[in-house]
């Protein structure tokens, strides 16, 4: 075998792995138009009506506080008027060293409660079940510190008293009518055991009260550039996936399920590092060997906002974070990877999440490097890494513009036209060292993953939105 | 050493030029759709601000209704129009929903709404069947009849709304039956038909259709019990816990009564085995509120399952029969910690602790 030869396979491989992840992607999209469409559809005909009836399942919303106390008070608020008929809110404070506790129990008068709490999903000891005195739907757990947002949720979940709990980031803010719309499923499907909301970034929006007043685009680059990120992965990536019930994540920001399937598979995993992801794949891993019906679902709709970095130094440590956490969740459920009688989920989605979301930054640094090595040795001509540059430029964009379109066809949630212009001219931009920039990142996670090492949590810098508002 | 890799270049070139006429031909799709949302927003906007101080006078008046001089209206407007009309149309009942339907004969609206019923576009086919729902069309009735089976579920269940519209005594005796087997109907959605319809049109098709339903169509249809009246639906549901035993119908018969029905059968079902026909039997009792009962609520404290416990213990501390001091001296005398701790979270929430 010869360097030509060995040289030539190699640009084949690269040029054949562009391909098949872009068609993979181009397969979501269009699934994920259809599915878009027949939501869109049926959504229609409820929103002509939005009359509460008794039909309308209660639902338990759960927040995780730790050291929350800048915004507590307004998010909770903000949950307690959420437009849904019969819901209680939740609020576990994870052993807050701050006053986030003494803050919510004298604004919304907290007085113990002599609950009678089960320990049905482990979690730390919870010291006092408060319940406020204005506001009956308003339970405070306080617990000691379980160093991760699953050992709180899990705590919130013993004591949920409804049949659906919603978890919910402190610092997420919520659609007035967020519940109704991730409710939705349920009560169409008797089958969904879990429903995940479109995440939606909310820098550069206004926002009173805990609520969204106003839909903007910030000025910072990298919130524009997340946008366009959040646009892809959830209108076309989750949608695609959804219509094939191979959904493999709800975002931990907001999501909505069925308590008794989660308590059955023993709640929220409090060692993992993307405790989102690993129990959506552990209620796959468990429905399945069951051999239950069952379906995890999503709602297109922008239920939820949530404040992305502004700073390189807190996004990479929010990308390697992720990177290791999918690492960790896919590792542990390897047993639903080709799986027999797995479905669309044990042979196209997981897969396609190890080849590509997985290792896919390991594959495309090793492209970037050896294709400039190669250029840089004479092995092959400057022209020829120009040309690959330019597919893989070519092709990210041509994804991005395909979720802008999505997008259009369905919300129109940025009223500007000159925000379609700012966000296509980022989808072009970004491909000029700002995705280079986190594949690496991904890589390093992919590293550190491989390794063992703990991730590391950046302290989240809040857009001004957010700060004068949440 | 270049190697001579033309043949990748020359896929990778065209890959790339494919993927960016592509790229720019999808932003060029995003803008028309875009510049289409735009226009159309703005003349719904104008048509809205037009007509609905129109329909808000017809709904009130009848002036416009009958003879008033109304707006001329465009070949392009007249789609737009129905929809408007429709949205406002949604809004009334009464006499305020007759005036809106003279005025839209007036307008010959009728016509283009059954003209929409037959088109393919899917948005067109469900405002076709809306409007010809709102406005009583009898003459449409076989075409939507067709539609209420169609597999497309919005088209099955604006069919079926239009239907109960048009016809509810002639409607529902036929849209009962299809709640059993199109189980993926929107339940709020149906919910919201037969409450429309009323109980003097719905309570006896349904208990009829719940009395013979298989085990799934049975628990579904138990669940539109709200829509039936309380006597019939205790009629029905004490005679499923006298016939039925599977645990999902005897919980849904327990859940849909309303009380008034044979307390020693509810009595004997706190004992079954599976715990939540155990739970819907404690809170049914709790709802028939006879004084006896709290003997047999009381076991139920120390039941295995928290819901079995929490529900007695609600219904305990719901009893006319026992005040406060009752209910403390009940918590005090229990030996099991469980049944403690439950009944002082029901009296807690019942600001009795």
């Amino acid at each position: 075998m010869t360097v030509q030869s060995v040289l030539f396979g190699m640009q084949w491989l690269f040029f054949g792995y562009f391909i098949v992840i872009y068609a993979v992607y181009g397969g979501l999209n269009i699934l994920a138009t259809v599915q878009i469409r027949r939501y869109l559809q049926i959504a229609g005909l409820a929103d002509g009506d939005n009359v509460f009836s008794s039909l309308d399942l209660p639902i338990s919303v759960v927040v995780p506080a730790y050291n929350e106390s800048s915004t507590i008070i307004t998010s909770t608020r903000a949950m307690l008027q959420l437009e849904y008929p019969d819901y209680e809110v939740l609020v576990v404070n994870d052993g807050s060293e701050d006053d986030t506790l003494e803050k919510l129990t004298r604004e919304f008068h907290l007085q113990p409660f002599p609950e009678a709490y089960r320990n049905r999903v482990s979690c730390k000891p919870v010291k006092t079940v408060y319940r406020s005195l204005r506001y009956p739907s308003l339970k405070v757990i306080d617990k000691e510190n379980g160093r991760s947002k699953a050992d709180a949720i899990n705590a919130g979940i013993n004591a949920c008293r409804y049949p659906l709990f919603c978890a919910v980031d402190a610092d997420s803010i919520l659609e007035p009518d967020s519940l109704r719309r991730a409710v939705r499923p349920f009560l169409e499907d008797p089958d969904v055991i879990a429903s995940g909301g479109t995440v939606r970034v909310a820098n550069g929006c206004k926002v009173r009260g805990g609520f969204l007043e106003k839909v903007g685009l910030s000025g910072n680059f990298l919130a524009q550039v997340q946008v366009v990120e959040y646009l892809r992965a959830f209108l076309f990536g989750r949608m695609g996936w959804d219509n094939l019930n191979a959904v493999l994540i709800v975002s931990g920001a907001f999501g909505v399920f069925d308590k008794e399937a989660v308590v059955q598979v023993g709640g929220y995993a409090i060692d993992a590092i993307g405790e989102d992801m690993e129990l959506i794949l552990r209620l796959h891993r468990f429905m399945r060997e069951e051999k239950r019906r069952y379906k995890i679902t999503f709602v297109p709709d922008p239920v939820c906002w949530t404040d992305a970095p502004e700073d390189l130094a807190t996004l990479r440590k929010q990308r390697i974070r992720w990177q290791r956490g999918l690492g960790q969740s896919l590792m542990l459920h390897k047993s639903l990877f080709c799986r027999r009688g797995g479905g669309a989920i044990s042979w196209l989605a997981m897969p396609f999440y190890y080849v590509f979301e997985l290792f896919g930054p390991a594959v495309e640094v090793f492209g970037y490097v050896f294709m400039a090595g190669a250029a840089c040795l004479g092995w092959i001509s400057w022209e020829t890494t120009a040309i690959f540059f330019c597919l893989a430029v070519g092709l990210g964009v041509l994804l991005s513009t395909s979720a802008l379109v999505l997008e259009e066809l369905s919300f129109h949630v940025y009223p500007r036209t000159r925000d379609l212009f700012r966000l296509f001219l980022v989808a072009i931009i970004e491909n000029f060292g700002y995705r280079q920039l986190t594949v690496v990142w991904r890589l390093q996670g992919l590293y550190g993953w491989l390794r063992g090492t703990r991730p590391e949590w950046g302290d989240m810098k809040r857009s001004e939105g957010m700060a004068a508002g949440g | 050493m270049p190697v001579n890799s033309s043949l990748s270049e020359n896929a990778a070139v065209l890959a790339a030029l494919a993927a960016a006429a592509v790229t720019l031909l999808l932003f060029s799709v995003a803008l028309v759709l875009r510049t289409v949302h735009v226009l159309h927003d703005r003349r719904t906007r104008r048509l809205r601000a037009t007509w609905w101080p129109i329909f808000a006078e017809t709904a009130a008046s009848e002036r416009f209704a009958v003879d008033a001089p109304l707006p001329k209206v465009c070949f392009g407007q007249k789609r737009l129009l129905l929809r408007e009309w429709s949205r406002f149309r949604n809004l009334v009942l009464g006499q305020a929903a007759v005036s809106l339907n003279t005025l839209a004969t007036r307008l010959d609206l009728l016509p283009l709404a059954r003209r929409h019923m037959k088109r393919r576009l899917l948005n067109r086919r469900l405002l076709g069947l809306q409007v010809v729902g709102q406005m009583r069309d009898r003459d449409s009735w076989d075409a939507i009849d067709r539609v209420l089976e169609d597999p497309n579920i919005a088209l099955s269940v604006t069919a079926a709304t239009a239907l109960v519209n048009i016809h509810a005594d002639r409607a529902i005796p036929r849209i009962v039956p299809l709640i059993g087997r199109f189980s993926r109907w929107p339940r709020t959605q149906i919910g919201r038909i037969l409450s429309r319809a009323g109980p003097d049109i719905v309570s006896r098709p349904l208990c009829r259709e719940i009395a013979d339903a298989p085990t799934e169509a049975a628990v579904l249809l138990l669940q539109f019990a709200d829509s039936a009246y309380p006597d019939d639906i205790n009629a029905v549901a004490e005679s499923l816990l006298k016939s039925r035993s599977e645990p999902a119908v005897l919980s849904a018969a327990l859940k849909a009564a309303r009380g008034g029905i044979c307390p020693e059968r509810v009595r004997a079902l706190t004992g079954h085995e599976t715990w939540y026909v155990r739970m819907q039997a404690a809170s049914l009792i709790g709802r028939m509120g006879k004084d006896k009962d709290v003997s047999s609520l009381e076991p139920l404290l120390s039941d295995s399952e928290w819901w079995v416990r929490y529900r007695a213990a609600q219904a305990l501390a719901a009893s006319p029969f026992l005040g406060p001091n009752s209910l403390r001296r009940i918590a005090a005398r229990q030996e099991d910690r469980f049944a403690h701790d439950i009944l002082q979270q029901a009296l807690a929430e019942k600001g009795l602790a």
